[in-house]
């Protein structure tokens, strides 16, 4: 099966000991409270993968899979049940609630909403600086950062005294990822970041996590459903169904020789959506 | 300014609407106040034209209005033909009782329903938040006429408070502070069963709100740095939760309104719902008509408040950056 989705150019391999992250074992479950009846969800059920250093993995699987409950345990939005989290030598899912601080600001997270990224009261000035209030940063630092931060991204240092309400989609995230830059991070987990944009500003998005991925090292977790946005920004696929990896390996493999039933039809239904959109761009023509 | 200003307008405008289809539904309404004086064989048929005369109700809708707008510029709002004086100083005595009822019963309930939202949303599906959902949800589901009688047998079976009216029939002859309690007490059942009635609205809704923001992507990321909860409480949670809830605010005083003619009827308490009843009845339309005009102008009195609140709180309001997206 080959894939009409373009492929990232094959970096070297990375070392095994090189990995920034290790995940082993992990597992997450949610209790639903009805009122009479408590209902368990098995969202991760034990999902080992690693990423090396300045390199992209892209976790992808349809609504459900449990893509998204791993980026958040990752972020430390959430505790997960069993197994562990290792960034270098530290297992941070044992960690307590005082001794992650240190390891908060070396994992950031940016969202897919771009419009609920933002706390609507705030300016972009304020939002981006917010990590830094939050961390006891002074002002003179903060203000620095903010300006250095929005330059990085793109964005003009004239306007972030408007309100974030006041700028368009693809604006405001790039304010969520110089929100995130401002506290230095090593691993962005970009859940659904370059979704709900048009597909110009996705484009332009990704040239800019991938500029910003290559000028500080970053290491990316990405969570999609989009063959196109994962075959351009990720070195390796994982493929989740039922909160396992069902499937994983390098992008060029997985694009060309998909192995699992659900990857193939992933990169089916992903063709087809593509075949739809061009048809109807046609027809509109 | 403009804001305010705008909302004033628009605030005249709807009272002026307001008074309009009162005097429109009233005039479709059958009967009026001397058809009770038409059996009396004493009453002449020349005697009460005169009568009909004297208060103008011989006038076309148009001049009655018109007369009737006149008199509500110089504060009179008509004249009662059964109390025989203007009707505003008539409402007015009795419009004090149901302010003193209303505002004790939304300070009350938003002093409650604000707290419980916040701590049914903060410790969502666990048992204090299952417990106010089946309790709001029974207190929504039951009518508040239902609610209010069980509480008014259940006060008078056990004695818990006093049951009707306003001041027990000694109270010129306690000294203030046993005046004040008694107030209190004859105020406790009324207020109660508004509070109850409301609170189970409001709470769901500042529920709904609070959890809404903590499901934001910016509450998670200042979550994921490690922010205090006192923080992330006042900084990020309250002051966007807090819109919402206050154009609540407004609403609520107009559900309490008219919550509390009902109630003011059931536990005899003497404010503007049992006047406005018994005129309703013996068809004395300008004190009917008055009495809607006080709703309505607690009512934009109250929204008032709310849109001041607003514009204080939400400095998007005042620049009217809200609207841009």
């Amino acid at each position: 099966m080959v894939s009409n989705f373009p492929t990232r150019p094959m970096s070297p391999e990375p070392e095994s000991q090189n990995a920034f992250l290790r995940v082993s074992g992990l597992a997450k479950r949610y209790v639903r409270g009805g009122l009479w009846r408590e209902r368990v969800v098995e969202a991760v059920r034990g999902v080992d993968f690693e990423i090396a250093a300045g390199r992209t993995l892209a976790l992808v699987g349809e609504s459900g899979s449990g893509k998204s409950t791993v980026a958040r345990c990752v972020a430390l939005l959430e505790k997960s049940d069993a197994g562990q989290i290792w960034i270098g030598d530290t297992d941070i899912a044992s960690l307590s609630l005082s001794a992650l601080l240190p390891w908060r600001t070396q994992v950031q997270m940016v969202f897919q909403d771009a419009v609920t990224s933002m706390n609507p009261r705030f300016t972009a000035a304020e939002a981006v600086e917010e990590p830094l209030l939050i961390m006891g940063k002074d002002e003179a630092l903060r203000r620095e950062t903010v300006r250095s931060s929005v330059n990085e991204v793109g964005l003009s240092v004239d306007g972030i005294e408007r309100s974030v309400m006041q700028f368009s989609g693809g604006q405001r995230q790039r304010l969520a990822i110089a929100r995130a830059l401002t506290v230095r991070p090593k691993l962005l987990v970009l859940d659904e970041a370059l979704t709900g944009l048009d597909l110009s500003t996705q484009g332009q998005i990704a040239n800019l996590l991938l500029d910003l991925q290559a000028a500080h090292s970053l290491t990316y977790l990405l969570i999609s459903h989009d063959p196109a946005v994962v075959g351009r920004m990720a070195d390796v696929i994982a493929v989740m169904a039922g909160g396992r990896i069902v499937e994983m390996g390098s992008t060029a493999e997985m694009m060309t020789a998909p192995k699992h039933e659900e990857t193939i039809r992933l990169l089916r239904s992903a063709r087809a959506a593509q075949t739809n959109l061009a048809a109807i761009t046609g027809a509109s023509l | 300014m403009s804001y305010l200003v705008r909302r004033l307008v628009r605030g005249i405008l709807l009272l002026a609407g307001v008074s309009v289809l009162c005097f429109l539904f009233t005039e479709m309404a059958p009967g009026s106040f001397f058809d009770e004086m038409r059996v009396n064989p004493q009453i002449s048929p020349e005697t009460i034209a005169g009568l009909r005369a004297q208060h103008g109700l011989d006038q076309p809708l148009v001049v009655r209005y018109g007369r009737w707008v006149k008199s509500a510029l110089h504060a009179d709002l008509g004249y009662s033909i059964a109390y025989n004086t203007p009707v505003a100083p008539l409402l007015w005595s009795r419009a004090k009782n149901t302010l003193l009822l209303t505002l004790t019963a939304m300070v009350l309930t938003w002093g409650i329903s604000l707290p419980l939202g916040l701590w049914a949303a903060a410790k969502r599906g666990g048992v204090l938040d299952r417990a106010i959902t089946v309790i709001s949800s029974l207190l929504i589901a039951v009518p508040e006429i239902v609610i209010a009688l069980a509480l008014l047998a259940t006060a008078a079976r056990w004695r818990l408070t006093p049951v009707g009216g306003m001041v027990s029939s000694n109270f010129e002859e306690l000294s203030g502070w046993e005046q004040f309690r008694d107030v209190v007490a004859h105020l406790t059942l009324p207020v109660v069963i508004l509070v109850l009635c409301e609170s189970a609205v409001i709470v769901r809704h500042v529920r709904a709100s609070v959890l809404e923001v903590l499901g934001a992507s910016y509450v998670q990321t200042a979550r994921g740095l490690g922010i205090s909860r006192g923080r992330l409480l006042f900084r990020h949670v309250l002051p966007v939760a807090a819109n919402p809830a206050i154009s609540l605010f407004g609403f609520s005083l107009a559900g309490l309104i008219s919550g509390s003619m009902l109630v003011e009827v059931i536990c005899g308490w003497p404010g503007l719902g049992p006047l406005v009843l018994d005129a309703t009845f013996s068809r004395d339309l300008y004190v009917v008509i008055g009495g809607i005009m006080f709703s309505a102008l607690f009512m934009l009195g109250g929204n008032m408040v709310a849109d001041i609140m607003l514009m204080v709180s939400d400095p998007r309001i005042r620049t009217g950056a809200a609207d841009a997206g």
